[in-house]
């Protein structure tokens, strides 16, 4: 008898009605539960956020105080006759509610800056944006001709990967000092910190996509009167810019992860200025904006990443309807 | 059965008689002197002192059993693994490298998928040094004599397995080599297209100039196509037998029963699978449990 695929059938494609409803649910699952520890105060909420301290000498506001210690003090203030401390349920993660960041994501973008001469939100995103372009380009002229060379050809593999393997276990950041003081403390140190998280581990995985080629299409180059560099041209790369564009998706995922690193090398600078600020004035909400822009802007950038990819790369089997 | 037992592959008939002798009085494509090749030394040499050689418009094949070293012998004339000892001549010019005189035609399916149909067969024709316009009309050509004229701007993903060899094949051929080598070409197609491919292939052997040398592991496609038939042994690899096939030309399928095709058949099968001295392995056989007859 003839089943129809279930929900968890191992390896097969689900059926589209299902697919596009778990696409939704994956993204409403979480929002959901965000929202009902915000409004549902019953289920979440062992602190009391202080609005005004009233005459209770220790707290202050914006404090979490535990709801026991809120109402004990009130207590004692009463029988005083002195002013109550006044306050809001809230959870102790300092969690702000759905409706309180998205107002602020769009407050962050019309507040000024509180000095003049700092950035504005979307001057401080710009900038983190422009920081992880130059790494990642200078990282990708560099590292992609390297990591073909080296799936390609044994005499490159055995000169530049095994120092690279060694290189790629340094983190990042234990440069951050050094690029400093080498170059300044303006982008150049940032730049720099993007590049070193990408380059060597770009060599690695463009190389090992470049010896993923099935060799029978290189030997049906070579046995067509094709030379080395012509092969090089007419065969390798071709052949892998689709496995290569794919890789550089992945990479760029993990250059945005160096660049909270990269942002606190020499002056704080960009998206990662902006939410350290914000915390320091413990808006809350102003900070899980930014957090959820570069969310956003990953999402964002990869999906269009890989529309274009597929408009590339028609040629591919699964890309191309029969 | 007693036909056949009586039957002689070496007879011949006049008609296959007076085509040997024509064919052995062309002049020589290949001539592979005293080759060796050893990949692991511990596993010993996987050909030894082979030599032979094969005539202008000749169809060869050679077959063996499993590990034969018949893949490596047709990758060492297409120039991809190096020789160790020995020599390979194509027309006279001792080989060092792959080169254009030589095609191959893979077992795998090695179109460049982001290539169309006409781009492919292109291919070899651009690194002869042809200009776009003259390459994409000869390749036209190619892609019409291998049928597949409709699917010109299709890309290799979009056609069958059989349609890719087709496609293959016109590429190998249309840069005009002395030489095409096949690798087990049909080895991945189910049998019903592998059949047509092999009457394909023997149409277009017929008529251009050619040579071709054909790995397989079938017996029946073996002496369907060939006019001789190399066969290996294995540990080394060594010539066993060079077969003339007697079966005459035009072939058919209907040929397959005749009683010279059956009588070559049968002298395969005892070169490939030679009765050992050794008693045969025997498989022990598992009584089913009460449990497992309910099910018949």
């Amino acid at each position: 008898m003839l089943k129809k695929s279930g929900l968890f059938t191992i390896r097969k494609p689900m059926a589209k009605k299902q697919k596009r409803v778990l696409v939704m649910l994956s993204f409403a699952i979480p929002i959901l539960l965000w929202c009902a520890i915000s409004y549902l105060t019953f289920l979440w909420h062992p602190m009391i956020k202080i609005t005004t301290p009233g005459d209770v000498g220790y707290f202050k506001k914006e404090m979490l105080v535990k709801k026991k210690v809120f109402y004990a003090e009130n207590e004692k203030i009463k029988t005083k006759g002195l002013r109550l401390a006044t306050g809001e349920p809230s959870n102790p993660v300092y969690l702000p509610a759905p409706h309180k960041v998205i107002v602020s994501l769009y407050k962050s973008f019309k507040t000024p800056p509180r000095r003049k001469g700092e950035p504005w939100f979307h001057e401080s995103l710009w900038h983190s944006i422009t920081i992880i372009f130059w790494g990642f380009i200078l990282s990708s002229i560099i590292g992609i001709p390297l990591g073909i060379l080296c799936g390609t050809f044994g005499f490159f593999k055995n000169l530049i990967e095994p120092f690279v393997d060694y290189f790629r276990y340094l983190p990042a950041p234990v440069f951050g000092a050094l690029a400093v003081a080498i170059l300044g403390i303006n982008d150049g140190p940032k730049i720099a910190i993007i590049f070193i998280g990408t380059f060597f581990q770009q060599v690695l995985v463009i190389a090992n996509t470049t010896r993923n080629l099935d060799v029978s299409l290189i030997e049906a180059g070579q046995t067509l009167g094709a030379s080395k560099l012509v092969l090089l041209r007419t065969v390798i790369i071709p052949g892998i810019l689709p496995n290569i564009y794919k890789d550089m998706r992945i990479l760029l995922g993990w250059a945005w992860t160096y660049l909270v690193v990269a942002e606190i090398v020499g002056t704080s600078t960009g998206i990662t200025w902006f939410i350290n600020q914000q915390a320091k004035y413990r808006n809350f909400e102003h900070v899980f904006a930014a957090i959820l822009i570069i969310g956003i802007i990953g999402l964002l950038s990869d999906q269009i990443l890989a529309f274009l990819g597929k408009k590339m790369f028609y040629w591919q089997q699964n890309n191309i309807e029969n | 059965m007693s036909k056949i037992n009586q039957y002689n592959y070496k007879e011949q008939s006049l008609e296959v008689k007076q085509r040997f002798d024509k064919l052995k009085q062309r002049e020589v494509i290949l001539n592979v002197e005293n080759l060796c090749k050893t990949f692991d030394a511990k596993k010993g040499p996987i050909l030894e002192n082979v030599s032979f050689t094969t005539y202008r418009r000749e169809f060869t094949s050679i077959i063996g059993p499993s590990g034969c070293g018949k893949s490596t012998m047709v990758r060492l004339i297409a120039g991809l693994e190096d020789i160790d000892s020995g020599k390979i001549i194509v027309s006279g010019k001792e080989i060092n490298g792959p080169g254009k005189e030589r095609g191959m035609v893979f077992q795998g399916y090695t179109l460049f998928p982001w290539l169309t149909v006409v781009e492919n067969v292109m291919y070899g024709l651009r690194r002869k040094g042809e200009s776009k316009t003259q390459a994409r009309d000869s390749a036209l050509t190619w892609v019409k004599i291998v049928g597949l004229e409709k699917y010109e701007d299709a890309y290799p993903s979009q056609l069958s397995g059989g349609m890719q060899q087709r496609v293959a094949i016109a590429r190998s051929l249309a840069t005009h080599p002395k030489m095409l080598l096949m690798d087990e070409p049909f080895g991945a197609l189910d049998a019903q297209t592998r059949a047509t491919m092999q009457s394909y292939l023997l149409q277009i052997w017929k008529n251009i100039n050619i040579s071709v040398m054909f790995i397989t592991h079938d017996l029946d496609e073996a002496i369907y196509l060939s006019d001789r038939i190399i066969v290996l042994k294995a540990h080394p690899g060594e010539i066993a037998e060079i077969i003339e096939v007697p079966v005459s030309r035009p072939r058919s399928p209907e040929q397959f029963f005749t009683p010279e095709f059956l009588a070559t058949k049968k002298r395969l099968e005892e070169l490939i699978h030679p009765k050992s001295e050794e008693p045969e392995e025997k498989i022990k056989i598992v009584k089913l449990t009460q449990a497992g007859d309910d099910v018949f």
